[in-house]
């Protein structure tokens, strides 16, 4: 008997179900794919460390003996060691088109200790062969097939390798050359890898090795072998020593899950919530109007059990059906993300997938969520007595409300006006509900168009105010400045050169310490600017550092305060140097220097380590294709094109931000949709009775417009510092030490999400129409009041 | 007197799935200009439905209706209630009134949507309303929110005032209270207003009386002398 009730319910009003199921569907599709997404990343990379032995510590040095690792390999705590030759060359292009570079890795075989390669197709170069493998996405990008031949200027010399297989490794998951580097770029950049018995000898050091990476035995700590790992590999030119933590296709990932994870715990809520909104205030509703029902089902003798029961029951069938639908949907966008995370990361194995744990989990909590908001609805049913519920509710005092004590307001409005305003206050509880749920589709609509804001700013302000250079062109060796400045200064298209020197260093103040690098500036430098807050320049000082704000956030220094500098290069003695100034940055932790005292720290002559450009538009290509190849360059930078490649990234993404977009404004329909229908049936008889005064339907479906308006508008002003405090929250989670993310808020994205807002009130007024056309006057007004 | 609406054949079917109900079985009456008109009738007769039609509230099955020469039975939705906002008043037995609205409100809402609208205040003064427009529905009395609701009917200066048993819900003297409201507006504005009552005691004071039944006219009662709502008793 009373499921028939419930379909009969159901089905004359299902549009409101279908409104609040997909609020539940989207939440439940989010937390399912995120969570599961978060889940196949963590163990496929768990995984594959594992059975690649992922090594745990990585040591750069400019040469030494390959017996070096054995040395290593005494130091107390340290399990296995492997020496490399790791060598960035690039591909000879006499079309002198794109340079793209590779990462000259070398192996011993198949089954070399650490970071063993996992083939992906083809073979394994031949020891001694000029054979090389790279990563399936370099072989695509560049349009090679096994047997092609690459072009390497190696030495200065070509060098042609074949190709013979597709392989990747744990340590370029992420496979990006440096720092600087934000997304992969597979036509620009790869990893080569070649037998050791090829490549040393090419590159001169035979027997020889400048790279080691090395396992910790079991519970060691990286902290306690770096002092002495530096001791045995310091008199080899060691520039850089970090933990696997701070291996750069390792912390890119980190960086991506931490972002994953803060999605998966924060947005799917925010759905869930709205989503309990809708259903407390519908099932409140339907407990209200059928209270004159309740009184006879209770004096026919059934208990309040039974009762909240069948109530509940619109509760356990919206959660079930939304956390089942979700559940699926999530499963199904799991294997959306698989691809898209396999279209930036090597990671084998990621796959999407259907998990039952997950829809279990995913139906009960959409379960949990909904009985709760359902019996906080229902529970009304509990305190009527039989006489008491077959009685009309005592009428809600109707009043003034306190808008009206606004000089000069109240009288702008017309009745229907009037009448409108007092709608909003009539109950109270569900216009505040309306109001953040409004506030919460703003906000997300608002927040995740702003996230692309924000990256746009945090990339336009590194690479168009701080880095004016075209190019970038870092060297093997250190020169003499003036030299260096002279030599691109005499390339052709050349307007200006500036030499910097970047020296990695480990700055410390007090017990905080950070590995980074030190660059050096010129003092009136108009290729790499530092900036203030405003975005004016700030002068490189004579002498003392300039840091980031993000890195005198972790060192915990103002200006003024000394801080202890140790190069990793020269005698790497330890100085005592002045933090001078902090100043913004969003990329990395930067530390600047005037560059001749950069060298002097270096007990060096003034020297440079790379030289900007800033050249012609028509040269670029040409100043490229000449220097590519020179005896001591090491890598050309192209800003430009990373940028326009970024902005390539960036649109890639705008299918997500299309879908947050879609959902949120799903959801703010539903929630006026849903009020609407609420409104109109708990006030059938007020329309009628317009109805019969002669007022059109337009008339009455503005009275109800603006009262939503009321409240969207309501929900719009709150969603604003609610954006911002969403916005922060997700700046706060996402801060590394790669990226530190300001606040931004565009007035374009609070435009976007007012036009949201306005075009979900008038889509679900739209929807409402049509039900208020169906009202009949007469059925309406024969019911007695 | 010039016939302000009138029906012809008029003929209404419900239908309710299997069931059919013919609640009007071909009514011919006119209503001319300035008469106050009684319908009586047994419960089911049709006086409802008829009224309902005659104020654009319902269309008929079949028949003419004829509103100063315009048919009704052809308009649109819209078009309808274009005309009952131009030219009906309703007053029912429930007062439906809007609960949010204060007495003055309630009435200003009618009124501004009207084209020929009378005073708000002067209105509610004449039914003795005027230190109460303040007030909101629920701190009146069921007499005062059926004045209310007069009021409102009444304000919009309609040319045909429609009332479904007025007086149904009220005790005696508010009921008599009422009829003088009706009255007054009939005899100083000189509109048509038609009543539907139970009590047969109140056609005293019509200008004629309709009785229905099953659907059909029974008979009209002219009355040459009809007497002020003061004196009728029922
Ligand atoms: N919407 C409807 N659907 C089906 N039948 C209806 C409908 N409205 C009225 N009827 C039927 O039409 C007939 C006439 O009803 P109507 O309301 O006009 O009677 P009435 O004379 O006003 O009665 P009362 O004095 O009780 O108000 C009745 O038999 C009634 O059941
Ligand atoms: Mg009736």
């Amino acid at each position: 008997m009373l499921k028939r009730k419930l379909w009969r319910d159901i089905k004359g009003n299902y549009g409101a179900y279908v409104a609040c199921i997909s609020v539940l569907v989207i939440g439940m599709m989010l937390y399912v794919s995120l969570s599961l997404t978060l889940d196949s990343m963590n163990t496929s990379i768990e995984d594959y460390y594992r059975k690649h032995d992922f090594a745990q510590g990585f040591a750069r040095i400019v040469k030494g003996s390959a017996g070096l690792t054995e040395d290593l390999a005494r130091v107390k705590g340290i399990n296995q060691v492997m020496g490399r030759v790791v060598q960035d060359v690039m591909v000879y292009r006499p079309e002198g088109e794109d340079t793209t570079t590779v990462r000259l890795v070398s192996f011993s075989g198949p089954d070399q200790p650490l970071n063993r390669f996992r083939l992906e197709g083809g073979r394994i170069p031949v020891a001694g062969e000029k054979e090389i493998m790279v990563s399936p996405a370099f072989l695509a990008a560049n349009k090679l097939q096994f047997g092609d031949m690459i072009p390497l200027i190696i030495k200065g010399r070509e060098v042609k390798f074949r190709v013979t297989g597709a392989a990747i490794s744990p340590e370029y998951i992420y496979e990006i050359p440096n720092g600087l580097t934000l997304a992969p770029d597979p036509k620009a950049f790869g990893v080569g890898f070649v037998p050791y018995s090829t490549v040393a000898p090419l590159l001169e050091m035979d027997g020889q090795i400048n790279d080691l990476t090395f396992t910790l035995e079991d519970g060691n700590d990286f902290r306690r072998v770096e002092q002495p790992v530096t001791r045995v590999l310091e008199h080899y030119g060691l520039s850089q020593l970090n933990a696997r933590k701070d291996q750069l296709s390792h912390s890119m990932l980190e960086q991506e899950m931490v972002g994953l994870k803060a999605s998966a715990s924060t947005t799917p809520v925010i759905f869930l919530l709205v989503a309990a909104g809708i259903l407390y205030i519908m099932l409140r509703r339907m407990v209200e109007q059928q209270r004159g029902q309740i009184g006879i089902l209770k004096a026919f003798g059934f208990n309040n059990r039974e009762i909240i029961g069948h109530y509940l029951g619109y509760a356990l069938l919206i959660g079930g059906l939304g956390g089942l639908l979700g559940g699926l949907a999530g499963s199904w966008m799991s294997y959306a993300f698989a691809k898209l995370y396999q279209q930036f990361y090597n990671i084998p194995d990621l796959k999407g997938q259907f998990s039952l744990t997950y829809l279990v989990v995913g139906l009960l909590l959409s379960l949990g969520f909904s009985v709760i908001a359902g019996y906080q609805g229902c529970k009304g049913v509990l305190v009527l007595s039989p006489a008491e519920a077959m009685r009309p509710p005592a009428p809600k005092a109707a009043g003034r409300t306190w808008l009206e004590k606004i000089q000069g307001f109240w009288e702008m409005l017309n009745t229907q006006g009037k009448m409108a305003v007092r709608n909003v206050f009539r109950n109270k509880q569900r216009s505040i509900l309306t109001v953040i749920g409004i506030a919460c589709a703003f906000s997300i609509m608002v927040s995740s168009r702003a996230m692309f804001d924000t990256t746009y700013f945090l990339i336009n302000f590194q690479y168009d105010q701080v880095e004016k250079y075209d190019l970038k062109i870092s060297l093997q060796q250190y020169v003499d400045k003036t030299q260096g400045i002279t030599a691109g200064k005499h390339l052709e298209g050349v307007r200006e050169a500036e030499a910097i020197l970047e020296v990695p260093v480990t700055i410390s103040h007090k017990w905080l310490e950070k590995d980074t690098a030190v660059i050096g500036l010129s003092k009136e430098s108009k290729l790499y600017r530092l900036l203030n807050q405003n975005g004016e320049p700030v002068a490189v000082p004579d002498s003392g550092l300039v840091i980031s704000n993000q890195l005198a956030k972790i060192l915990n220094v103002k200006p003024g305060d000394m801080v202890t500098v140790k190069p990793f290069l020269g005698d790497r003695k330890e100085r005592l140097v002045t933090v001078r100034k902090v100043v913004p940055q969003y990329v990395g932790l930067g530390a600047y220097m005037e560059i001749d005292a950069l060298s002097k720290v270096l007990q060096a002559p003034p020297v440079t380590s790379a030289i900007l450009l800033k050249l012609d538009q028509d040269k670029v290509a040409e100043v490229r294709k000449y220097l590519q190849g020179g005896q001591n360059v090491l890598g050309i930078f192209d800003k430009t094109k990373m940028k326009a490649q970024f902005e390539q990234l960036m649109e890639s993404t705008s299918a997500s931000q299309a879908i947050m977009l879609s959902f949120s404004f799903i959801t703010g329909f539903a929630i006026v949709y849903n009020v609407n229908l609420i409104a109109l049936s708990e006030r059938e008889r007020e329309l009628a009775t317009l109805m019969v005064l002669g007022m059109t339907e337009r008339e009455i479906g503005r009275i109800l417009v603006i009262e939503q308006g009321i409240l969207s508008f309501v929900g719009v002003l709150l969603g604003i510092p609610l954006s911002y405090g969403m916005l922060s929250a997700i700046a706060d989670k996402m801060a590394t030490d790669i990226f530190n993310m300001p606040v931004i808020m565009e007035p374009g994205s609070l435009a976007l999400g007012f036009v949201g807002a306005v075009l979900f009130l008038l889509a679900a007024q739209w929807k409402t129409k049509g039900k208020i056309s169906q009202l009949s006057m007469l059925d309406v007004l024969k019911q007695q009041e | 007197m010039e016939t302000i609406i009138q029906t012809r054949n008029l003929h209404k079917t419900f239908y309710n799935g299997e069931v059919s109900v013919h609640a009007l079985k071909g009514v011919n009456l006119d209503f001319r200009e300035g008469e106050l008109v009684v319908i009586l009738g047994p419960s089911g007769s049709g006086k409802s439905t008829m009224l309902n039609i005659l104020g654009g509230m319902d269309t008929p099955t079949q028949g003419e209706i004829l509103y100063r020469g315009t048919p009704l039975q052809n308009m649109n939705k819209y078009e309808l209630t274009m005309f009952r906002r131009k030219a009906v008043g309703f007053i029912f037995q429930f007062y439906n009134l809007m609960p949010n609205l204060t007495t003055y409100e309630n009435v200003a809402l009618a009124t501004e949507i009207a084209d020929n609208p009378l005073d708000t205040a002067q209105v509610l003064d004449e039914v003795g309303l005027g230190d109460r427009k303040d007030h909101f529905p629920s701190q009146l009395s069921g007499g005062q929110q059926q004045r209310v609701a007069i009021a409102r009917a009444i304000a919009k200066n309609p040319d045909l005032l429609l009332c479904d048993e007025p007086t149904g819900a009220l005790d005696y003297e508010t009921g008599k209270q009422v009829l003088d409201f009706l009255q007054k507006f009939n005899r100083t504005m000189g509109k048509t207003v038609l009543v539907i009552t139970h009590n047969a005691g109140i056609g005293k004071m019509a200008d004629r009386v309709v009785y229905f039944r099953d659907g059909r006219i029974d008979k009209v009662e002219v009355n040459p002398h009809p007497v002020t709502a003061e004196e009728v008793s029922w």
